[in-house]
């Protein structure tokens, strides 16, 4: 069945030579196919030995381990996951191709050696992209290596790239489209376009993982034959184990939330933030089963959220919607009421929603009216300018539309129209090693204006505000292997941290407190004034009385005329956190992504200066940093 | 006998010479207070660590510790300064201390509100203007006043002279105000410096001094452990011979302990201006050899003079001094109070037209930008324009000194603009003072300054009732015990004695030179008022004329008056 897609596009062989060959195999069982195979490559090896060990620039065959084979010419599923979504579906895709016989090797690019990219014959890459178009922390090796000057040319390889990003970011896709135009140009072969997925990405990937497998199913198959050794690849197959996978597997956010019913109970919420601080940030203790959820510290929690009641009833009043009338959501017929509450997206406006909200005209109902032409002129410009669009999109919720857009239409076209709701993850503020059926989290309030109508962040909203203490709400695990404690209890660690981003250092001291661990922290934190929002400021006294932290630093950006941050700090004391890098620290950062770019840029900077060394150098010492799991980071 | 000295002294005597952990304090990014025992070493620098106490609760329920801030209070002896001077305490008061300066009952001024990380940008701009805050507070000579005295100029100058000799003689000798604040340079013995006066661990208790210019007692010469009298020829009232020398005066008390009182100080004798200084330091080692080390609440010299006896200390004193003291001169004070408005000096400039002086009148002595009265706007203009000095005086207002004819009008055009005189305020308002209390002080019990305006109004109304709306009282509110407004010396005092309630004490007399008698104990607003109002009765229709209301109640045995306060001040 695969050779009767293969083309003379996709394969060296000619429309005739395909025919032949189809015919050759019709009708041969698995067994023959087999020894077909082995023959074929045995009889390619003995015919053309130099042309394979010509086209590769990893020529180390033979000294490698049997698990290292110079060409791997077995189907790579790489993926660089920040939030698990790459992840999930490059889960579900390894999945869909052992259903089909096919034995993936699934790999994080985080535990991916990038040179041994020289090797891989048919790769399918699953990427996101975060904030200002940045790849996701464990695809940086891979994709700097590619990017540098000790890139290998590529010609043997066939490969797709995937994308999941957020067209409502400038840099939409950014990281996947730059896998692929880089593979491109190092001479790789792309078996599929590239395909970007947007925040509801489930269908756009599902039909990129049926075709991308038959493609992949035809290489593997002229791969097959052209194996030296004759033996299906296959067995060579070396899947990393992900202790982490079982509970995460299968995650997406078109999933209804019972598919995950863990349940927490709200134990405590009590504020951390003064009245008249800038932001209000919550401090919330969940109460769990320990049995259910286990977590380690750097882990994330996924929260599932109500949308705010005045809300939902103000998105029935504003499209004259009866809230009882029967909706489809995923699988489950449910109150339109309802689904507004639990199911589906009204805090985040995303720009295709604009979109097809300006498709709308009223001849979807009977007998109504067309909705203004000013508006319906209005909304179509807006949706020819991207960077508006974006900008109007960002700065609203869906309620915000309807009313400066008022269309008629039916409460199964609303449903369909509205991203599912996805749960948003905040980092655990705690650790089980101290409290074990509890899990904190560290809320910030969303608060802003849309004209002059006050809107709230639907999770923070409902975290902050919304939920009762003892109500219970629904969360998962969103576990973050690339954000762990050094193992050895005595290594020293450096905790920079910018807002909410303190949070999951909060687990950490809590973690090696408990452990007993002896190794020397240094916390540097930065938000805007101390007397408004030194959040867990108790806690880290605390933790400094029992020795458990050696250091703090500060940078309060609105306590002095100029603005100080974090990366101000770090480049103040340069050269101590020289020091601690020197004598083993693990660095990590947390908090928004700007605050990341600007810490990397502020550590390149010192490492240079301490360094006495130049930009690349330096550079190339944080990469080794973050290759070995010292430097590591949560941005978000 | 072995008695372990307490643990102030203990901190003193590690402190290197005052310099204690405060570097390392200022440096700890984790907290914005100092490390507790730097506290203590602080206060010689001129600040203490407060806390807004409205806001604790609210703050540990958000795992933030207190709302730490400082106060640091200036050495400006007689309380005079420059018009640029003022300028630079205005400016710093407005960009580092929330846009409030306040003057003390002690002649100087004080900022509220400081954070750890502004402390030396403060000491820094004070330095570059020529005020420091050395012994701002601490076991140490504090600020010493002097009588601000603008009618009786030309004795003033050289009274004036011996207030900074004074203060300058009792500063210390350490570097570490220097070296903490200022340069930052470790000289050789950094930490080992001799301190003659004082020793390695300064004074048993904090040591205030104050010269009083009769007839004016506005510096409450009594209640300073050392006061000295001006005593003017007779003959010639211009020309200074010397001054009567007083030890042993002070207001602090704790409540409930009745060993501790008031005291106002006794009589040492005379000596001549040339004396002063050996006889200030011999008062001053001989409290930090006899001082008690022990129990900080019998450290002030009244209870040393208390336990050894006047005659004893004073023979101390000429030992140490190396002189006798010559017999008392007599003396007269009429009054404890300001003299607002205008007042013409003795000494005339070229045109042979005396100097004038505008006492302004700033209630509590708390100057900040309110609405409908810029008060520190007011004064940053009359500083822009004025010639002369400014003179806080001991009952938290200021005198815009040194005024020509010629200037007069233009000065108090901008003092009435920016609602800095006292016209309209009753005399009952006008001869209050207040101490500041909550939220900051640590030691306050109750409210104070914010409070007391809000209570003189209802007091006001009901003079009137009682047809006393122009009366004279010396009415005086702290917040607690330790009586920085000295309202032990008060014909009508209320001292703080928790949330809402005060000791209610009766019978000065006026003038500062007659303690006052506790009447009630722990009364809120209401009884307050209406103890007020029975004696306020009684007072319009008994009074013999011209009478005070702190003659009354004692001549009437309301209460009894006070004459030996280790016996009968809490009898």
């Amino acid at each position: 069945m695969a050779l009767s897609q293969l083309t003379a596009l996709t394969s060296p062989l000619e429309e005739g030579q395909l025919a032949a060959l189809d015919q050759a195999l019709t009708g041969l069982s698995t067994t023959q196919i087999a020894w077909v195979s082995g023959y074929l490559a045995a009889h390619s090896a003995l015919l053309a030995p130099a042309a394979n060990s010509g086209r590769m620039a990893a020529p180390s065959a033979g000294l490698e381990p049997a698990t290292e084979p110079a060409l791997s010419g077995g189907l790579k599923l790489l993926y660089g996951s920040q939030t698990g979504n790459a992840q999930g579906l490059a889960e579900t895709l390894a999945g869909l191709a052992r259903a089909r016989g096919m034995q993936p090797q699934l790999v994080s690019m985080g535990d991916y050696r990038a040179r041994d990219i020289g090797r891989e014959r048919l790769l399918l890459i699953l990427v996101s992209t975060h904030g200002e178009g940045e790849p996701p922390e464990s695809a940086l090796d891979l994709f700097n290596y590619l990017h540098g000057k000790r890139a290998p040319r590529l010609e043997a390889l066939r490969f797709a790239v995937l994308g999941l990003g957020d067209s409502s970011y400038e840099h939409f896709c950014a990281t996947a489209k730059a896998f692929d135009a880089q593979l491109r140009s190092l001479g790789a072969h792309p078996l599929l376009d590239l395909q970007c997925c947007d925040i509801s990405y489930q269908d756009a990937a599902a039909d990129w993982s049926a075709r991308a497998l038959d493609l992949a199913d035809q290489v593997i198959g002229e791969l097959a034959g052209q194996r030296p050794d004759g033996a299906p690849q296959r067995s060579e197959a070396n899947v990393i184990p992900l202790h982490w996978a079982r509970s995460f597997g299968t995650a997406t956010t078109n999933a209804a939330p019972t598919n995950h019913p863990l349940v927490a109970r709200l134990l405590e919420r009590r504020p951390l933030t003064t009245a008249d601080a800038v932001s209000d940030v919550h401090h919330l203790a969940l109460g769990i089963e320990p049995g259910a959820l286990q977590f380690a510290p750097g882990d994330a929690l996924g929260v599932w959220f109500r949308n705010e009641p005045t809300l939902v009833e103000a998105v029935l009043s504003a499209t004259r919607l009866d809230g009882d009338a029967a909706v489809t959501v995923g699988d489950t017929e449910i109150a339109l009421r309802e689904a507004l509450s639990e199911r589906l997206e009204l805090t985040r406006l995303h720009p295709t929603l604009v979109k097809s909200w300006s498709g709308i005209t009223d001849s979807e109902l009977n007998g109504s009216s067309k909705p203004n032409t000013d508006s319906v002129t209005d909304l179509a410009a807006l949706c020819e300018d991207g960077a508006r669009l974006r900008q109007y999109a960002g700065s609203r919720q869906v309620i915000d539309l309807i009313e400066d857009h008022p269309r008629r239409l039916d409460a199964t076209t609303l449903a369909a129209l509205l991203q599912p709701l996805s749960p948003r993850l905040y980092s655990i503020a705690s650790s089980q090693a101290e409290i074990d059926d509890e899990v904190h989290l560290t809320v910030s309030l969303l608060r802003y204006l849309v004209g002059d109508q006050r809107r709230l962040g639907g999770a923070s909203g409902f975290l902050a505000q919304r939920l009762d203490e003892d109500a219970v709400l629904r969360v998962e695990l969103k576990p973050n292997p690339n954000f762990r404690l050094p193992s050895n209890g005595d290594t020293p660690i450096v905790m920079i941290g910018a807002g909410t981003g303190i949070a999951p250092f909060r687990a950490f001291l809590q973690e090696r407190a408990a452990r007993g661990d002896r190794g020397r922290a240094w916390l540097v934190f930065g938000n805007r004034h101390q007397r408004r929002d030194f959040l867990y400021q108790l806690d880290w006294q605390a933790h400094r009385q029992r020795g458990q932290l050696t250091r703090v630093s500060t940078a309060f950006s609105r306590d002095q005329a100029g603005k100080r941050y974090v990366q101000h700090r770090l480049l103040e004391q340069g050269r101590d956190l020289y020091g601690w890098l020197r004598e083993g620290a693990h660095l990590y950062v947390c908090g928004a992504t700007a605050m990341g770019q600007a810490v990397q840029e502020a550590l390149r900077a010192l490492i240079e200066r301490e360094a006495s060394c130049d930009r690349e150098t330096a550079q190339e010492h944080l990469d080794t940093l973050r290759r070995d799991g010292r430097y590591q980071r949560d941005l978000y | 006998m072995k008695a372990e000295v307490n643990e102030s002294e203990l901190i003193k005597s590690r402190s290197r010479r005052l310099r204690g952990t405060l570097a390392e304090s200022l440096a700890d990014e984790l907290t914005a207070a100092i490390d507790p025992a730097d506290t203590q070493i602080g206060k010689f620098h001129g600040f203490y660590q407060q806390d807004d106490r409205d806001h604790r609760a609210k703050r540990r329920e958000r795992w933030l510790e207190p709302e730490y801030s400082f106060m640091l209070r200036a050495r400006l002896p007689g309380g005079i300064c420059t018009p640029a001077q003022w300028l630079a305490i205005d400016r710093i008061g407005r960009e580092l201390a929330q846009g409030s300066v306040r003057l003390t009952t002690r002649q100087t001024f004080q900022y509220h509100g400081i954070p750890k990380q502004d402390l030396r940008g403060v000491i820094q701009g004070m330095h570059q203007a020529l005020l420091d805050s050395i012994g701002g507070c601490g076991d140490i000579n504090r600020n010493v006043m002097c009588n601000p005295n603008p009618d009786a100029s030309l004795l003033h100058g050289e009274v004036y002279d011996w207030a900074q000799r004074i203060s300058e003689h009792l500063l210390p000798q350490t570097r570490a105000y220097h070296e903490l604040w200022l340069d930052g340079e470790r000289l050789d013995g950094s930490g080992e410096e001799a301190e003659p006066v004082y020793g390695e661990t300064y004074l048993p208790r904090k040591f205030k001094t104050a010269i009083a210019v009769p007839p004016n007692n506005d510096v409450d010469v009594y209640a300073n452990d050392l006061g000295f009298i001006a005593i003017a020829d007779p003959a010639e009232p211009t020309r200074l011979l010397g001054f009567n020398c007083l030890a042993g005066g002070g207001m602090g008390t704790t409540h409930g302990d009745r060993s501790t009182f008031p005291r106002l100080s006794d009589e040492l004798g005379f000596v001549r201006p040339d004396q002063v200084l050996a006889v200030a330091e011999a008062v001053v080692t001989a409290q930090r050899d006899f001082g008690d080390r022990v129990d900080r609440t019998h450290a002030r010299l009244k209870y040393t003079i208390e336990r050894m006896g006047v005659a004893a200390f004073r023979a101390e004193v000429e030992r140490r001094a190396g002189l006798t003291f010559a017999a008392a001169r007599p003396v007269a004070f009429t009054d404890h109070g300001d003299r607002y408005g205008w007042v013409q000096g003795q000494d005339r400039d070229l045109d042979q037209e005396g100097r004038w002086h505008l006492t302004l009148f700033v209630e509590n002595g708390r100057l900040q930008d309110l609405p409908g009265r810029p008060l520190l706007s007011g004064l940053r203009a009359i500083a822009e324009a004025h010639q002369g000095d400014f003179r806080i005086t001991p009952n938290q207002n200021l005198i815009v000194a040194g005024v020509p004819a010629a200037e007069k009008g233009r000065i108090e055009a901008l003092a009435r603009e920016h609602g800095l005189l006292a016209a309209g305020h009753s005399p009952l308002r006008l001869g209050a003072i207040a101490c500041v209390a909550l939220p900051t002080c640590p030691k306050a019990m109750a409210e104070s300054e914010r409070y007391f305006p809000h209570l003189l109004t209802q007091v006001e109304a009901l003079a009137a009732r009682h047809g006393l709306e122009q009366q004279g009282m010396v009415m005086r509110m702290t917040g607690c015990p330790n009586g920085c407004a000295r309202p032990f010396l008060a014909e009508i005092g209320l001292v703080g004695k928790g949330p809402g309630t005060y000791n209610l004490l009766l019978g000065g007399n006026g003038t500062g030179t007659r303690l006052n008698k506790p009447y009630r104990d722990n009364i809120g607003e209401a009884e307050i008022l209406d103890t007020l109002d029975t004696l306020f009765s009684r007072f319009a229709a008994e009074r013999l004329p011209a009478e005070r209301l702190g003659d009354f109640v004692i001549r009437t045995g309301i209460v009894s008056p006070v004459t030996d306060a280790a016996r009968d001040f809490h009898d």
